[in-house]
């Protein structure tokens, strides 16, 4: 019977020489049984193909894995087959994009509070506030301020120059105490005659105060 | 599904930390290739560069900002400075860092002292001093927390430490500061309060008070309630009554009255915080007479300008 059953299979998937085919066909003429397995065999081809196809989704391949169970040996790994075992990972354009928004926000978050402490380890930041710097100096040829805010550099702020020989910039700086200096032609340091209080600088000179607040 | 969901969360946070490495690592390396340029243009023989580059590599492992090792190593050189006196000063600043010290002012003082061309002897000697200062400091604060000081903000304590360490070169010794300390642990154990008792303290010896009045006047400021704001005012006072050329006796006589009377800030140019008033036209090109209003006070020969912020023009 299960002899039987192979030759009509063949038969159905045209693997049988064209006199094969004949003959068995006959042979199936002659038998019922055989007969009705042919027919029936026939129909639900039939059937199937008649039927609507649909595609399998994306994950299939991954949800069969998934569902799969592991190999017995990674699975008696423990830990080292959690680690070493493949896994698939799906994703999709829209996922991609927002962790990578997530990380470039986090990014930048630690960037940010990372460069304020490098500014400044006052206990009171947050409002920048704008600060103008005034000194008389007309036979300058050049004046610069440095302190404590540009780490003392002689070329990040210099002044700019008025008529009336007086010399002013403004910088914004976060609220705190501040030391500055002026440098007048890149070469002498002088302090602010006006300064709010002045401190010493540790190599015999002293350095003009600023309080800056946001009251 | 927990795994699941913790294996995305791994995931997420090395990515996370791997960009944000390597947004680091593009800043270290910008400043590690200034310093090799910078080390690179000058005089030095080959084995003296490469042991400035392999020192300031090694102060970046530290912990000290990039920024400030390029900074020192570039201005060390353009002022002349030998291989030995910059391996020198970078080693002074790594063995702080190494103690965990707040190093922020060491720098500052380094950076100060080399824009200002001192002479490379007496950088070294004012940054070790102020090492051996900030170490002294960050004992007297540890005492203190053990006494009940609040010291749980790091910014806030390293800041301290600094305020005290300044305080300690000036000859204030651990015992007076402890004695402040205690006062302020035992009332509300505010170390910000601390920190501007002994900042207003220092101001006033490094003006030219005796360390015991100064001293006295501080205890007696604790003992009223002065506030962070009190004390600006009170060196405002101070300040103001120097420039007006008055004795050191006198104004130490007058503010000590004038604190038993409750009358600090309505002396000679002071005012409460915020209540001075703008001299001329006050904003930006104006020509504010000096004096007046302790924070807020806008004085000053120009004036804040945008930002609704102030500090009276310089």
């Amino acid at each position: 019977m299960d002899k039987n059953i192979d030759i009509i299979h063949k038969l159905i998937d045209g693997e049988l020489s064209p006199e094969e085919e004949k003959a068995v066909l006959m042979s199936i003429d002659t038998e019922p049984s055989l007969k009705n397995e042919l027919n029936l065999l026939r129909k639900t081809l039939h059937i199937v193909e008649n039927c609507d196809r649909k595609s399998a989704p994306a994950s299939f391949t991954s949800e069969v894995i998934r569902e799969l169970k592991p190999h017995a040996r990674l699975k008696r790994a423990g830990l080292r087959g959690f680690f070493l075992r493949e896994r698939v990972f799906r994703w999709n354009m829209a996922a991609a994009m927002a962790a990578m928004l997530f990380v470039v926000i986090l990014g930048a978050g630690i960037l940010h509070i990372q460069k304020k402490d490098n500014l400044s380890s006052s206990l009171n930041r947050g409002t920048m506030v704008t600060v103008r710097f005034n000194f008389y100096s007309p036979d300058a040829k050049s004046v610069s301020l440095a302190g404590d805010f540009n780490k003392w550099s002689i070329n990040e702020y210099p002044m700019k120059k008025h008529t009336n020989g007086v010399w002013t910039i403004e910088i914004p700086l976060t609220p705190r105490t501040y030391s500055y200096m002026y440098v007048i032609d890149e070469k002498v340091w002088a302090a602010d005659p006006k300064a709010d209080l002045y401190h010493d600088d540790g190599f015999g000179s002293k350095n003009s105060v600023v309080r800056v607040s946001t009251s | 599904m927990k795994i699941k969901r913790i294996i995305r969360l791994l995931i997420t946070t090395t990515l996370s930390m791997i960009l944000f490495c390597g947004i680091a690592r593009a800043d270290t390396k910008k400043h590690s290739e200034e310093i090799a340029l910078a080390v690179e243009k000058s005089s030095l023989s080959q084995e003296q560069k490469t042991l400035i580059i392999n020192r300031s590599s090694d102060a970046i492992k530290a912990g000290i900002p990039p920024d400030d090792v390029s900074i020192i190593i570039r201005r060390g050189l353009s002022g002349g400075w030998d291989s030995k006196s910059l391996e020198g000063l970078m080693t002074i600043v790594i063995n702080a860092k190494e103690q965990n010290l707040p190093v922020s002012s060491v720098l500052n003082r380094i950076e100060q002292g080399l824009s200002k061309g001192a002479p490379s002897e007496k950088i070294l000697y004012a940054a070790k001093m102020l090492i051996e200062k900030t170490a002294a400091a960050d004992g007297v604060i540890n005492n203190l927390a053990r006494s009940g000081m609040k010291t749980d903000k790091d910014a806030e304590k390293g800041e301290t430490v600094q305020t005290v360490a300044r305080a300690m070169e000036k000859s204030v010794t651990e015992e007076t500061l402890m004695q402040i300390g205690q006062k302020i642990a035992n009332k509300d154990h505010a170390l910000s309060k601390f920190n501007a008792a002994v900042a207003t303290m220092t101001t006033f010896i490094e003006m030219g008070m005796p360390l015991e009045h100064a001293s006295k006047l501080i205890h007696k400021a604790m003992d009223k309630g002065y506030t962070e704001s009190h004390m600006i005012i009170m060196e405002r006072e101070f300040f103001n009554r120097i420039k007006h050329g008055e004795g050191m006796s006198h104004i130490m006589q007058n503010m000590e009255s004038m604190m038993d009377r409750g009358t600090m800030g309505t002396g000679m140019g002071s005012g409460m915080p915020g209540s001075g008033m703008p001299g001329g036209s006050g904003m930006s090109g104006g020509s504010g007479m000096s004096g007046g209003g302790a924070p807020g006070g806008g004085m000053g020969s120009g004036g804040m300008s945008g930002g609704g912020g102030r500090h009276g023009g310089r």
